[in-house]
């Protein structure tokens, strides 16, 4: 295939307290999914297409995490023949100097020889790659890039935490949907109008605006929107992220005199499932998304004649290895790492433990993500609740919808926050996974904020529309 | 029981449908043909209006229709009373209505509440629609719609073309936003044209609540047929500010928060429906006419009674006892009216002809119209013009496009009009097409008998505002002509040609602007740069077109003019206001912006606005001694002058705001300002608006000389001490 992937890890910043944001969570790249880092499913979907080179891009102090698990995946899992052909490599940068994804790409352009797909580390598909290609291959002539578009799939996923854009595109009778713009609810919501130019309306008079629709954080790229964004670039030092440079770009298509390039915009089709794991709620859903595949591909439920009194583990569960499951502990729904030890009558529903997790007798765990390391002690009952790596919760603890984290552990990042009490007792979910942490944004947080009015007049003002 | 009363309530409703039709549009984008006639009577391919309408109503099936007359009433309603809807087979009862008050579509609504005559759900169409849409599937479409949302109140029928059809309206390119669903429509706007000002449209999220997807269409053409329920009329009541369907009606409905009423678009694309609202739409009607566009509505299907069209090929239509002279071309889409002549070697193509006309030999005669009873002689050149009915167009004469030629006007020979001129035989007073007879009239007639010379009163009385005894203007119509130039220039004096933005008036009245129009259709840049130059040429007219529009209408126009001045005004009133009600910032901050972002001005023009404001407030605090000079400055930049920070930005900017501050301060009286400048300094300095740095720089780089010398003298002893300050903390920074 003709492209370079370039995939992004970022922090993971919604995916606080297991993601690198704290000083014990690991990157969001490899957080696991069904017991295999996310990372992994990015880099077998590529595989799929596959692609003539694949870079995996993160941040020096992620780089060092990374780069084992991407070698481990090129020396073992990959197939030999796509060796031949296809190139993967994993890639450092400095964080305090490029701090979008935008000025990454342009740092890479020396790399870059060909069209190129920008990719995010945390997606989730069942959608063959090919769909994609071919959706950029048939393009119309005018189209720089194609901007990937879903609908979240998943009922379960929590929708305040899906960050929902107003996505204005247009249906062109060929077929060919173009991209014209974006805007952030917050920035709406901040400004009380949704601004529409009249020249957008001129040049697409049936454009459609969506407030539901997902940012996949996919783009196909021509080689060419390289020069435009490094001309970009040079010409004021706008630290944009790809979002917001494709968005850019789409703006462009409309708001000059001349007819400019446009940028394709397509919406995967409803069928497939798709969900990028950039929050707590979309990463159980995930896991369980796995799991319920698992469940769809046995056939047959093998029925083993149970031991009376052994534990019993449903076909929806995935245990890891060296996991040490007591008798007459039920797991259902749940994801359990390896190494771990889980103690006798325990019942575990919907829930995704993590490495060298210890769990004593008698608990309960429903919906919980429970962090490595983690030892719940004996006749502990937690329902959503997400605990963070290392942390020991006391005996007959009970807790509701709390995210439970350490506050005095030695190499701990400083954080502003006040979490006095020994829980974070945040009642309200939202609050807690909300922005807590300023570090450095990936795509994540990349906020679209809204246009720098000035620089848009400007823009507009030595380009008269349909004037010239 | 609430639900038997409902249905009870909706076998009434289906007991007869009732039609409103407003022959008046209340606007005057046919002077000067509607001074002598109604609009609704003004024939288009030879049919007046007002049947394309009723007829579409006689399908719709109607059962009783109200016409709701405002100018020329009395001629409305004799032309009804001798027509074929009048008789015993009508299929619907219809009455006019003297609503010779009116003044806008919001009158007429408010005069059809105060007489009751609504029953239930209505039709209100204006007396311009040509259309053949399938009625009966908008009404049900409306009804079951109307099951489902208890408070859906107006379907409004729209067709759907491209951004530049030839038959959508141009001067009021009309934007819905509609939910993609369900066509319930969110928002409306009107928007500048193509090559008009650079706007936005900005929607409330509030609207947007609880909808997924919606379509911004500005591909709709608005043919002013709506359903309404009967609450309509009564909110127009409620609310007596509202003048027009669309622009006040429908969104003052959907952005009412008490309201909650919804209104939902029609959208067909395999009907057609559209309005002759402009000249421009005349002209595209009428050819979409002759084209068989809205088949069954075609010349041939003789509306009127005594017709007798027949249907050629090429689109021509001819009546019964026509006189074509051998060596005449008739090209394609040509209509014909009965007694016409057609002299030898004369050319028609893509026009209609009246009745009993004489056109001479060798004429050229191409889109255009000529209407009963007018004589065009030898050798005569018209293109894209109109000549109403018993006009003279003697030999060798010139239309050029664009011209319209008014009744009973006679062109001298060897004329060359110019274009887009407009000829009344008489002078007309500038009114709206609404205008309707009455004494209050006659006092503005005055106004006229300066200029023009009494004249003998042979003339015939029935004629509206017109002054009697003007002089025929000989440059115009020739020597043995008849008729003036319809110019309302002269009084309003001179504008400046390229302050007319708004194309939106640029539109009215110019068939001429038509071709202009069917070239953007295929490629809108490459015909713009003509269309500029054509603007600045015939702006003073177009531009007189607007003027005497109405009130309200005017004010849109001088918005549009000096857009500087008024932002200046409001945003100064603005910033007063918050001020003087203690308003929070933010508030402040987006009335300005929004403000801005309406008028299109710059920052510098925001940043001398609040400036100004702001010493205005200071020295009124000063002159009425209510705070001393450092306290006012004090209170009002250490709260106020925090607006600039969401006005300043750059580097540069700052230093424009301290220029703008400079020269404003200088302009103040008593020999404040220097002083109340350098305080203003010191508190946008303490505020972090200014950096000392950019402070030193504006310092430093202006010339001495082209400041005011009291200011500098006043603020230097400041600014040494910022920039020892500066050094002071340099140094410390270094140790």
């Amino acid at each position: 295939m003709e492209f370079h992937a370039i995939i992004f890890c970022g922090k993971g910043n919604l995916l606080s307290p297991f993601s690198s944001v704290r000083a014990s969570g690991v990157p969001k790249a490899l957080l696991p999914i069904a017991n295999k880092a996310m990372i992994e499913y990015v880099l077998e979907w590529c595989d799929q297409a596959p692609f003539k080179e694949v870079t995996v891009v993160c941040d020096n102090d992620d780089f060092v995490a990374i780069k084992p698990v991407v070698d481990a995946y090129i020396n073992l899992k990959r197939d030999k023949d796509i060796l031949k052909f296809s190139k993967m490599n994993c890639i450092g940068f400095d964080g305090e100097l490029l701090t979008t994804t935008g000025e990454i790409v342009n740092s890479l352009r020396d790399r870059i020889i060909s069209d190129f797909v920008i990719l995010p580390c945390d997606f989730i598909t069942d959608l063959p790659p090919q769909v994609l290609i071919e959706a950029y291959r048939n393009r119309s002539a005018d189209d720089l890039g194609l901007g990937i578009f879903y609908h979240n799939s998943f009922e379960n996923i929590d929708k305040k935490l899906l960050k929902s854009n107003y996505t204005i595109y247009s249906s062109q009778d060929d077929g060919h949907d173009n991209f014209l713009d974006l805007y952030s609810k917050e920035s709406i919501d901040l400004q009380k109008a949704l601004q529409v130019r009249t020249q957008m309306i001129w040049r697409y008079p049936k454009s459609i605006v969506s407030t539901k629709l997902l940012d996949s954080f996919i783009f196909f790229c021509s080689f060419k929107i390289l020069s435009i964004v490094h001309e970009e670039f040079s010409k004021n030092k706008a630290n944009k992220s790809c979002t917001k440079i494709m968005r850019d770009l789409a703006r462009r298509s409309w708001k000059h005199s001349t007819e400019r390039e446009t940028i394709g915009f397509f919406l995967l089709p409803k069928q497939c499932a798709f969900v990028r794991c950039n929050n707590l709620s979309s990463y159980l859903e995930a896991n369980r998304y796995y799991l319920k595949l698992q469940l769809k591909s046995l056939i047959q439920p093998s029925i083993v004649p149970k031991e009376k009194g052994a534990a019993t583990i449903g076909a929806d569960s995935k245990i890891g290895e060296n996991t040490n499951i007591s008798e007459r502990t039920s797991v259902k729904r749940s994801v359990v790492g390896n190494n771990c030890n889980i103690g006798k009558r325990c019942r575990l529903t919907g829930c995704i433990i993590m490495d060298n997790v210890i769990v004593e007798d008698e608990v309960l765990l429903e919906n919980c993500i429970v962090g490595a390391k983690v030892v719940i002690s004996t006749k502990s009952k937690l329902t959503n609740c997400n605990i963070e790596a290392n942390y020991t919760v006391l005996k007959g603890t009970q807790a509701k919808g709390e995210t439970i984290i350490q506050t005095s552990l030695e190499g701990l990042e400083d954080e502003d926050d006040d979490y006095g009490s020994l829980y974070g007792e945040l009642s309200d979910e939202n609050e807690e996974t909300g922005p807590n942490e300023l570090g450095v944004s990936e795509e994540d947080e990349d906020e679209y904020d809204d246009y720098d009015e000035e620089e848009f007049e400007d823009e507009f003002g030595d380009t008269d529309f349909f004037s010239r | 029981m609430a639900p038997k009363n409902k249905k009870q309530k909706e076998i009434v409703q289906d007991e007869r449908l009732q039609a409103i039709v407003l022959t008046d549009s209340y606007e005057t984008k046919f002077m000067p043909l509607t001074s002598v006639e109604p609009r609704c009577l003004l024939p288009l391919c030879n049919v007046p209006l007002i049947e394309y309408t009723l007829e579409f109503l006689a399908k719709a099936g109607v059962d009783e229709v109200y016409l709701m007359c405002c100018s020329h009433a009395d001629k409305v309603q004799t032309y009804i009373d001798g027509s074929k809807w009048n008789q015993a087979g009508s299929p619907f009862k219809i009455n006019t209505i003297m609503s010779l008050e009116s003044r806008s579509v919001g009158d007429a609504m408010r005069d059809l509440d105060n007489r009751g005559l609504i029953t239930g759900d209505f039709l209100l169409v204006s007396g311009d629609v040509v259309t053949n849409i399938q009625f009966d599937e908008v009404l049900s479409a409306h009804r079951q719609r109307r099951l489902i949302d208890k408070d859906h109140i107006v379907t409004m029928v729209l067709t759907q073309a491209s951004p530049l059809h030839r038959t959508r309206s141009q001067s009021v390119p009309s934007t819905f936003i509609l939910d993609k669903k369900t066509d319930r429509c969110l928002y409306y706007q009107d928007i500048p044209s193509i090559n008009g000002l650079k706007a936005s449209i900005s929607v409330d999220p509030d609207l947007l609540e609880d909808v997924d997807e919606f379509v911004i269409r500005n591909d709709l053409i608005d043919c002013h047929v709506d359903i309404c329920s009967p609450l309509v009329p009564v909110i127009f009541q409620e609310n007596f500010d509202y003048q027009y369907l669309r622009r006040d009606f429908v969104r003052g409905t959907l952005s009412s928060d008490l309201l909650k009423k919804t209104i939902y678009a029609y959208i067909t694309n395999e009907d057609y429906a559209a309005r002759v609202e402009s000249w421009q739409t005349y002209d595209a009607i009428s050819q979409d006419i002759l084209e068989r566009w809205c088949y069954p509505i075609a010349p041939d299907s003789n509306l009127l009674e005594d017709q007798s069209y027949t249907y050629e090929s090429k689109h021509i239509y001819k009546e019964k006892d026509i006189r074509l002279s051998q060596s005449c071309k008739i090209g394609s889409c040509v209509v014909i009216g009965s007694n016409s002549f057609i002299g030898d070697a004369s050319q028609v193509e893509n026009s209609v002809i009246g009745r009993n006309c004489q056109i001479g030999t060798n004429v050229i005669i191409k889109n255009s119209y000529i209407w009963d009873n007018s004589i065009i002689k030898d050798n005569c050149q018209i293109e894209h013009s109109i000549v109403a009915s018993n006009s003279v167009i003697n030999q060798n004469v010139k239309l050029n496009s664009g011209s319209v030629i008014g009744f009973n006007v006679v062109i001298g020979d060897n004329v060359i009009v110019a274009e887009n001129t407009r000829i009344v035989e008489r002078p007309v007073k500038h009114l709206s097409d609404s205008s309707y007879i009455g004494d209050s009239l006659s006092s503005d007639d005055e106004f006229y008998q300066d200029i023009q010379a009494k004249r003998a009163a042979e003339e015939k009385e029935n004629i509206v505002e017109v002054d009697e005894g003007a002089v025929n203007d000989p440059a115009i119509v020739g020597e043995n002509g008849i008729g003036f130039a319809y110019d309302s220039e002269s009084e309003y004096g001179d504008y400046d040609d390229d302050e007319v933005s708004s194309s939106s008036k640029h539109y009215h009245g110019l068939v001429y602007k038509l071709d202009e129009l069917y070239l953007s259709d295929t490629s809108i840049v490459s015909s713009m740069p003509n269309r500029r130059k054509k603007r600045r040429t015939y702006s003073s007219a177009s531009h007189a077109t607007a003027t005497d529009a109405e009130h309200d209408y005017n004010n849109n126009t001088d918005g549009e003019e000096d857009d500087e001045e008024d932002f200046n005004k409001e945003a100064i009133a603005t910033v007063e206001r918050a001020m003087e009600n203690n308003h929070d910032l933010d508030t402040a901050l987006l009335e300005l912006n929004t403000l801005r972002m309406s008028m299109n001005v710059t920052y510098h023009d925001v940043r001398l606005a609040t400036c100004t404001a702001l010493l205005q407030r200071i020295e009124h605090f000063i002159n009425t001694q209510t705070l001393g000079v450092k306290d006012s400055v004090h209170k009002i930049f250490g709260k106020w002058g925090q607006l600039f920070k969401r006005q300043v930005f750059e580097d540069e900017e700052q230093v424009d705001l301290l220029n703008i501050l400079e020269s404003l301060c200088s302009k103040l009286p008593n020999n404040n300002g220097p002083t109340i400048f350098t305080l203003a300094l010191n508190d946008l300095y303490d505020n972090d608006i200014l950096d000392e740095v950019n402070i030193l720089k504006w310092w430093n780089q202006e010339g001495y000389a082209g400041k005011d010398e009291n200011t500098r003298k006043v603020a230097s002893k400041w600014i040494e001490w910022l920039a020892e300050a500066e050094e002071e903390s340099d140094g410390s920074a270094e140790e």
